[in-house]
């Protein structure tokens, strides 16, 4: 009603209003120049120069070959692992024969092609005379050259020896090799029987590196298949194993500590305990990891607060429940703190119970050490109580003597090698030679490496694609050129089952990888947030935007308007 | 069996004999004047090079000795000090002052480098480790807080032919507040752990209620004459000033109250003495304590690593006159001195007993010898003004007879900009009639901006009985705005002076250097109105978009008359909102005609 009555003024005012006079032609011609040329000067030097200078830098990263990586999809489908059979004693025909059908026997038992056995004879000289040359033509016609480049490293050197009696499987009890006694009859029986031995030698290793990829690589149906063909309480034995140990890493610190619940025992022949169990296996895994050995001596340091021990009737000593070690370790007080440096810590504890607490033993258990996965051993010693020289009372010994060492020691290396993923025994519990385990330690460790390496590149793909705003350095995209360049290598490596390249390769591939992954300069931007961005702009944009917009869609509409007069 | 026995028995007396020198603590207790007390602990381990350099730590810390391996330092100074020493009151400094810093955090170290650069890298390195290490901000030591003094600063370790690669870095965070945290780490360093021996006494509520402390950590390499083989030494002090009646102040209840009227001590020989006016009477008598009164528990026993018979095994030493009455229980065995100056007496403890001494309420005749200073020196900025300050030292020899000679040190933050023209000592006041050249060398190094501080040494002597004030005019520079911290109008900490003190000679006739180090001081920077980016931002767009505004207008619009106006939309709407309006009015009007 209101707005009726309001009505009439309106168009009384304009209907008596004076027009203006028509505008001329090149006074609307200009004024469209200038809003144009304002709008000219914000597009073409504005935007670009704001875009310029706020800008993120984002080096461009190769993102679909790391997801690649990453995927899987750059495994080499098969990594062939070399065993020797020299037969020097067998004819070459019967040798190539057994060769050939024990291979043939492998490859029906197994088909998963990562860590496959290849059977390869070769030419064999008794080491003995392995430089007099006139002897080597006779003998080279049968099997390879062992210098031949495409044999790769062998994982393993067979002998066959031929015997009258049953055929025969021994490993050597140090080394890598073993000794086939091969009966003079019946031989395809034989070759079966050498395939079963070979294949359950290394069919661990592979269910081992076949989790490895099912866990780091997404593209793993072979592996998958595999493993399903396995029989199901192996496969979790091993990823049992496979949990326990600690990540692959190209160095690891090494920390033994000696605990001591009051003030004695307060130093220990460690360096001579060390030499003698410590070092040799430090030594021998030294081709596949740097190890750094620090120890220490810790008095006053109990277990934690929370445990208590229980007391039995009839029993001297005290006991622990099997639940509480594992909160034994009494974080809040043991200077256990990671070594500096790069790699992780992996800690020995030797712990000495107070003197009313000896014998302290493990409820129900014989032995007084356990494992911490992925953390290390801990080890209790009740140590011989001996009168004080002074006040004649029965106290714990001052000094902890190479002898007292030595089981506990004897522990720790077997400890170490559990942590560290080295395999004990074969399917059957025998124990295997220790340059067997330390080789198959160094495979594994390289294929986690390389594993882990793809798998850490494609988390940096990710999160590059995720996050828009965080730049991206240019030394971050030479360390995944690096990476990949390394990967590829490692690569080629495998697949020529040339292990120590591989390794090498992996382990600056992993260091790389993780390098550009935890890049510090990555990460500054990402809380910057944009409400701070619009109290900056708006101020300006506020003012200055208004006119030029309302100055742009006048301009249009009229454009518009002759357009449609023009149609007409 | 009993030769056996025997055997054992001559390995542990060897094992004894042969491992106690590794480890020495001692605490000594020293009353202060006005009923303040010193308590120093004092601990020392020694590991040989051989066990050091294979990483097997035995008395040395693993995480301490990883960090300094890692860095390559040879050598490492770590202070952490608290309050200020009143050497009017309570005399001679503690050591000398060598185990003390200034106020904050304080730290120098010996790096083998090859290169300068290579060296600055390490002790970056250096500060993060010990930053995680005693949970304090070390790693804010950067290339402005570091510097290379050359006179200040010898190196205490015995190094053979490759000093040359050693360099020297120094760094200091006057703004740190050291506190428990500070303490735990430092506690957990220790062999026995507070659990037994004098650090069991450690208790971080005691030790930073205290008037004055001072927390040191010393590695050094050593070789003794009569040892055969070099060693790694870790000495940790800490000293102490407690306010006796401050400390016994029970810890759940810790407000003072007002003594009951029936336990002051009046003077009663004042005329207006009575039952309800009380004048109170001096205190000339010893204030007693007792250990578990002052450090609020009993002492755990000896620490089993140290040494359990000699000397060195008398692990608290009390520095009281032999006429002062001290209680001890049957777990300690007490050594006095020889009678005279200065007298004091030790006590050898059974491990694994409680152990306390008591201090009943006495009066002594003789005072206890405090030592003097040899000389005092404070420090004020003076000056006014936003833009140019002063810096004032001033030195007092108090010695009527000797000279003192000593190094000057100054570190001052990059944007204090001294003028080393206005540099100037001078004589104030003395009653020594020759003419005394007092600034004798100088070592300057100019700061440059963002990236070092200035650093300045100076070589002084003061002649006896003399006041000698130094001065000179700096300028305050201008930050940027992100270099503001949070709390800018606090002021900006500056660095304390040391002052080492040349050629003191000790009672042992042996050349020991004496340290002093005046306060830190407080710069007042011109700060600005940390809204302002905003504010200039938003008035600079207002004045453009002003500008823009006419200006565009002035190009893109039409002028017509003012009569010749057409109606636009907005126009048209205006109207129709004015014409409502009238009508709402008339309306309304009549309404309240009707109802008049």
């Amino acid at each position: 009603m209101e707005k009726l009555s309001a009505e009439p003024p309106t168009v009384v005012s304009a209907s008596t209003s004076k027009q203006p006079p028509p505008e001329k032609p090149e006074a609307v011609s200009l004024r469209t120049k200038i809003v144009l040329s304002f709008w000219a000067v914000i597009l073409f030097l504005g935007l670009p120069t704001w875009w310029q200078t706020t800008s993120i830098y984002r080096a461009d990263l190769p993102l679909q070959d790391m997801l690649n990586w990453a995927d899987g999809f750059n495994t080499p489908t098969a990594i062939p692992l070399h065993i020797w059979i020299s037969s020097p004693h067998i004819s070459c025909s019967d040798a190539e024969r057994i060769v050939r059908d024990t291979q043939q026997a492998l490859d029906d038992l197994n088909e998963y092609p990562t860590l496959h056995q290849r059977l390869h004879l070769v030419n064999s000289r008794p080491s003995g005379q392995a430089d007099k040359k006139e002897k080597g033509p006779l003998r080279t016609s049968c099997g390879e050259d062992t210098s031949s480049p495409s044999l790769g490293d062998p994982a393993l050197k067979v002998h066959l020896e031929p015997a009258n009696e049953g055929f025969a499987f021994e490993l050597d009890p140090v080394i890598a090799e073993a000794v086939v006694r091969v009966p003079r009859n019946a031989a395809t029986n034989t070759s079966q029987q050498l395939a079963e031995h070979l294949y359950g030698l290394f069919r661990e290793e592979q269910i081992a590196a076949a989790l490895q990829t099912v866990s780091l690589a997404s593209h793993s149906q072979h592996a998958q298949a595999f493993l399903r063909s396995q029989p199901y309480d192996r496969v979790t034995k091993i990823e049992k194993q496979v949990n326990r140990a600690y990540k692959s890493s190209p160095e690891f610190h090494l920390t033994f500590s000696l605990f001591t619940a009051s003030g004695a025992p307060s130093s220990w022949d460690v360096q001579d305990a060390l030499k003698e169990h410590i070092s040799p296996l430090v030594q021998a895994l030294s081709s596949t990891s740097k190890f750094d050995v620090t120890t220490q001596i810790q008095l006053y340091s109990s277990y934690s607060p929370a445990i208590k021990p229980i007391i039995k009737d009839g029993l001297e000593g005290t006991f622990l429940q099997q639940k509480d070690l594992t909160a034994f370790v009494n974080a809040a007080e043991w200077p256990l703190a990671p070594s500096i440096g790069y790699g992780p810590t992996i800690n020995f504890i030797l712990y000495v119970p107070a003197k009313d607490e000896i014998p302290l033993r493990i409820d129900g258990v014989e032995g007084t050490s356990w494992l911490i996965p992925q953390w290390g051993g801990i080890q209790i010693l009740n140590p011989p109580l001996s009168p004080d020289a002074i006040h004649g009372v029965v106290s714990l010994p001052p000094h902890l003597t190479k002898d007292l060492l030595r089981q506990p020691f004897e522990a720790f290396a077997s400890q170490l090698l559990s942590v560290l993923g080295v395999p004990q025994a074969d399917q059957f519990g025998k124990v295997l030679p220790l340059q067997l385990r330390l080789d198959v330690y160094k495979r594994f460790s390289t294929f986690t490496l390389y594993l882990k390496a793809a798998s850490s590149l494609g988390s940096l793909a990710r999160l590059a694609q995720r996050l828009s705003n965080i730049p991206i350095p240019k030394h971050v995209a030479e360390l995944v050129d690096d990476a990949i360049g390394n990967l590829t290598a490692a690569r080629h490596a495998f697949l020529e089952s040339r292990w120590d390249s591989a390794l090498t390769h992996s382990e600056i591939a992993y260091s790389d990888s993780e390098k550009a992954f935890f890049d510090k300069s990555m990460v500054g931007q990402v809380y910057f947030p944009d409400e701070h961005k619009v109290a900056v702009y708006l101020p300006l944009l506020g003012p200055i935007g208004v006119p030029l917009l309302v100055g742009l869609l006048r301009e249009l509409k009229r454009f518009a308007t002759r357009m449609r007069g023009l149609r007409k | 069996m009993s030769r056996s026995l025997f055997l054992l028995f001559a390995v542990a007396l060897f094992a004894l004999s042969a491992f106690a020198s590794d480890y020495f603590e001692r605490l000594t207790l020293t009353p202060l004047p006005l009923g303040s007390l010193l308590a120093s602990f004092d601990f020392r381990a020694n590991e040989t090079i051989t066990e050091y350099e294979a990483q097997n730590y035995r008395y040395f810390p693993r995480s301490l000795g990883q960090a300094l391996k890692h860095a390559d330092t040879k050598e490492l100074h770590l202070r952490f000090t608290t309050g200020r020493w009143d050497p009017e009151t309570w005399g001679a400094r503690p050591w000398n002052g060598t185990k003390e810093g200034g106020t904050g955090v304080e730290l120098w170290a010996w790096i083998e480098a090859t290169s300068e650069d290579e060296a600055v890298e390490k002790w970056a390195t250096l500060t993060q480790s010990l930053s995680g290490l005693f949970c304090a901000s070390l790693n804010f030591i950067d290339s402005t807080r570091t510097t290379k003094p050359a006179l200040s600063f010898q190196p205490l370790g015995a190094y053979g032919d490759d000093g040359q690669h050693l360099h020297l870095l120094h760094g200091v965070l006057p703004g740190e507040v050291v506190c428990t945290e500070n303490l735990t780490p430092f506690i957990k360093l220790l062999p026995c752990k507070g659990k037994a021996g004098i650090s069991s006494l450690l208790d971080g509520h005691k030790v930073f209620d205290a008037s004055w402390q001072s927390m040191a950590i010393d590695v050094r390499p050593k070789c003794t004459p009569g040892v055969e083989e070099c060693q790694m030494e870790i000495s940790e002090t800490i000293d102490v000033v407690l306010d006796i009646e401050r400390s016994k102040r029970p810890r759940d209840n810790p407000i003072p109250r007002p003594v009951p009227v029936e336990q002051l001590v009046c003077d009663e020989t004042k005329p207006y003495h009575s039952q309800d006016t009380c004048y109170p009477r001096d205190m000339v008598d010893e204030t007693p304590w007792s250990l578990k009164e002052v450090f609020g528990r009993t002492m755990a026993g000896a620490c089993p690593l140290a040494e359990s018979e000699g000397p060195e095994a008398k692990s608290v030493c009390l520095n009281v006159p032999h006429e002062r009455m001290v209680l001890i229980g049957v777990s300690g065995f007490e050594v006095k001195t020889d009678p005279g100056q200065p007298e004091s007496r030790c006590y050898q403890l059974m491990p694994f007993e409680e152990f306390d001494i008591e201090l009943p309420q006495q009066t002594v005749g003789t005072k206890a010898e405090l030592g003097h200073e040899l000389l005092r020196a404070e420090r004020t900025i003076t000056g006014h003004g936003a833009a140019r300050g002063g810096m004032r030292t001033i030195f007092t020899n108090p010695s009527p007879t000797e000279p003192v000679r000593f190094v000057y040190f100054e570190s001052l933050p990059w944007f204090m900009r001294p003028f080393v023209h206005t540099l100037k000592a001078q004589v104030t006041r003395t009653e020594f009639p020759f003419d005394w050249q007092i600034m004798n060398d100088m070592y300057y190094r100019p700061a440059i901006d963002r990236n070092r501080g200035t650093q300045l040494e100076l070589v002084m002597s003061v002649p006896p009985a003399s006041t000698v004030m130094l001065t000179y005019d700096f300028e305050k520079a201008i930050l940027r705005y992100t270099e503001y911290p949070p709390d800018a109008n606090r002021g900006f900490n500056v660095a304390p002076a040391v002052i080492r003190i040349l050629e003191a000679t000790n009672e042992d006739g042996q050349s020991n250097d004496v340290y002093i180090r005046t306060t830190s001081l407080l710069l007042p920077l011109p700060t600005p109105d940390f809204s302002m980016p905003y504010n200039v931002i938003i008035l600079t767009s207002t004045v453009m978009a002003l500008a823009f505004g006419s200006i565009y207008n002035l190009m893109v619009r039409r002028f017509v008359g003012a009569d010749e106006v057409g109606d636009t939309k907005v126009r048209g709407l205006v109207r129709k909102v004015r014409g409502a309006i009238v009508s709402l009015k008339d309306k309304f009007r009549g309404k309240r005609e009707k109802v008049e």
